[in-house]
């Protein structure tokens, strides 16, 4: 399903990320690791099409993403759910319009869809802030919703980077679980982390860890 | 009103874009001023080709025979001229016109109270002439030899420079409602542009969502589009209100004054909105393009 064949991206003469050689396989979880700066982000941003490989392949459901038109990425972006460290939720619209916003983009008419939006509210923990505004969320809150927005039209990739940056222990925890509940569904889960208790709280999940270090990404040991 | 759309077709959405704010309130206020002076424009190009028809209509219509005879010949060169006149084709009526008549023609000039007999006047013939009307050069030839010192005037050096001048009008005011037009979508892309790099967070949101760059540019377009018409209907009816209460002059006086044909063509009403909204969609999604490519 997401292929990187000896893909790198470096700016100008400096590599960030090099000869990446891994594949994602459907239904699989992952936690991508390393410390600050290592390219975690950049990772992430090759696969939902934010930056393009400036060698090598990415192919995300089996299609190579530097050929693709503008158009075909928003198709390709619209099967995947990607969830940031800083939300980006819409402040002008309410967490359950935040929520329905991958609906309206898609053509769906939310109104027939209004009870399944406030059952994926209730879902993520969100079920009495459904009407809040996003400034008015707490950080665990908005990232709860912007992992509810990103699975929504339930895509066959979710994509996290930090998704527990910004919370507390408890939080961080319940968006874990949500994750991994995500993962049971049979959604490809892949978490940007350098939270290690994170990832020890995942045990039992079957999840891979993917380390980024000196521009390279390595996998380590079995899965958790 | 709204509670009844409300429960036919469900609450509205609310727009992907954020509120335009204040600069949604400049792009009306800008559009209001555009569309009042591009229907300002437009208006006197109209009266310019109602006043350029009529004076060429009433001019084409009439000719004078102007005598200049020494008094004692005046009598019998006018006798003559108007025998020319009775017998040439293309003429309908001729008349001498009285002296009241001279003194209405002179009285923006000279006042009304001015003694116009005791002036060195021509005696003038009226002549209201039928069809395409007589030969001039022709017709001038017989009244040489009739009556000499006579001369015909079929108006056309009068009626040449105005025509020109009408029609120059209608084209200062055509460039005029075009540059308009032009500075409004000049503005409104401007405005759209501000707004799109300003909200680079919700071009990324959606963006990373799915939206195509056609959905994020709709997405701007509308409130820009709507606020534009809104502006646009604004200025447009104050500009006809105020054309509305233009004096308007009929008669002699206004083929003089050129104010004759001046009143509010009311059809702009409907057509401004719609040309400021349009132009402003057009604006807005080249703007947008342009940002989105670049973004």
């Amino acid at each position: 399903m997401i292929e990187f064949r000896e893909a790198g991206f470096g700016y100008g003469e400096k590599p960030v990320l090099s000869d990446l050689d891994l594949r994602l396989d459907p239904g699989s979880m992952h936690f991508l690791t390393g410390r600050s700066g290592a390219g975690k982000t950049t990772f992430l941003r090759l696969l939902h099409m934010g930056l393009s490989p400036t060698v090598g392949q990415v192919r995300v459901f089996g299609r190579d993403t530097k050929g693709l038109t503008r158009r075909e990425q928003a198709e390709m972006r619209r099967r995947m759910g990607v969830v940031l460290q800083d939300c980006d939720l819409l402040d002008h619209m309410t967490v359950l319009e935040n929520i329905a916003l991958p609906l309206r983009i898609n053509g769906t008419k939310v109104a027939n869809y209004e009870r399944d939006l406030r059952e994926l509210g209730v879902w993520v923990g969100l079920g009495k802030r459904l009407n809040a505004k996003p400034p008015e969320l707490s950080s665990g809150e908005r990232q709860r919703a912007a992992i509810a927005r990103a699975v929504v039209t339930s895509p066959d990739l979710v994509v996290a980077d930090e998704p527990t940056g910004n919370v507390d222990a408890d939080a961080a925890e319940r968006i874990l679980a949500l994750f991994v509940e995500l993962n049971r569904l049979g959604k490809t889960v892949l978490i940007a982390t350098h939270d290690m208790s994170l990832m020890r709280s995942a045990q039992g999940a079957g999840a891979h860890v993917l380390r980024v270090e000196d521009g390279r990404i390595t996998r380590s040991g079995a899965p958790l | 009103m709204s509670r009844l759309l409300t429960r036919f077709f469900g609450p509205p959405e609310t727009p992907i874009a954020p509120r335009a704010g204040l600069v949604g309130g400049l792009i009306s206020l800008v559009a209001a001023a555009m569309a009042f002076l591009a229907v300002a424009a437009f208006e006197a190009g109209v009266a310019a080709d109602r006043v350029a028809g009529r004076w060429s209509g009433e001019l084409a219509k009439s000719a004078t025979v102007r005598i200049t005879a020494p008094a004692e010949d005046a009598q019998a060169v006018t006798a003559a001229a108007l025998r020319v006149l009775e017998i040439a084709p293309g003429i309908a009526s001729a008349r001498i016109l009285s002296e009241t008549e001279n003194q209405a023609l002179l009285s923006p000039w000279l006042g009304r109270d001015a003694d116009v007999a005791a002036l060195p006047l021509p005696i003038l013939i009226d002549i209201t002439v039928s069809g395409r009307g007589p030969d001039a050069a022709d017709i001038q030839r017989q009244l040489e030899l009739a009556a000499p010192g006579a001369v015909y005037d079929d108006h056309g050096e009068w009626r040449a420079p105005l025509i020109t001048a009408a029609r120059g009008l209608r084209i200062i005011a055509g460039i005029g409602v075009a540059l308009t037009v032009v500075a409004l979508a000049v503005m409104v892309a401007m405005a759209a542009s501000a707004t799109l790099w300003s909200g680079s967070a919700v071009v990324r949101t959606l963006r990373l969502i799915g939206a195509e760059d056609r959905m994020i540019s709709r997405a701007f377009e509308r409130p820009f589009a709507l606020r534009a018409a809104f502006g646009a209907a604004c200025g447009a009816a104050l500009a006809l209100i105020f054309v509305e209460q233009m004096p308007r002059i009929d008669g002699v006086d206004a083929l003089i004054a050129g104010a004759s044909g001046y009143g509010p063509t009311w059809w702009l009403a409907p057509l401004a909105p719609l040309v400021a909204g349009l132009t402003a969609l057009i604006a807005t999604r080249i703007a947008a393009f342009v940002v989105l490519r670049r973004s």
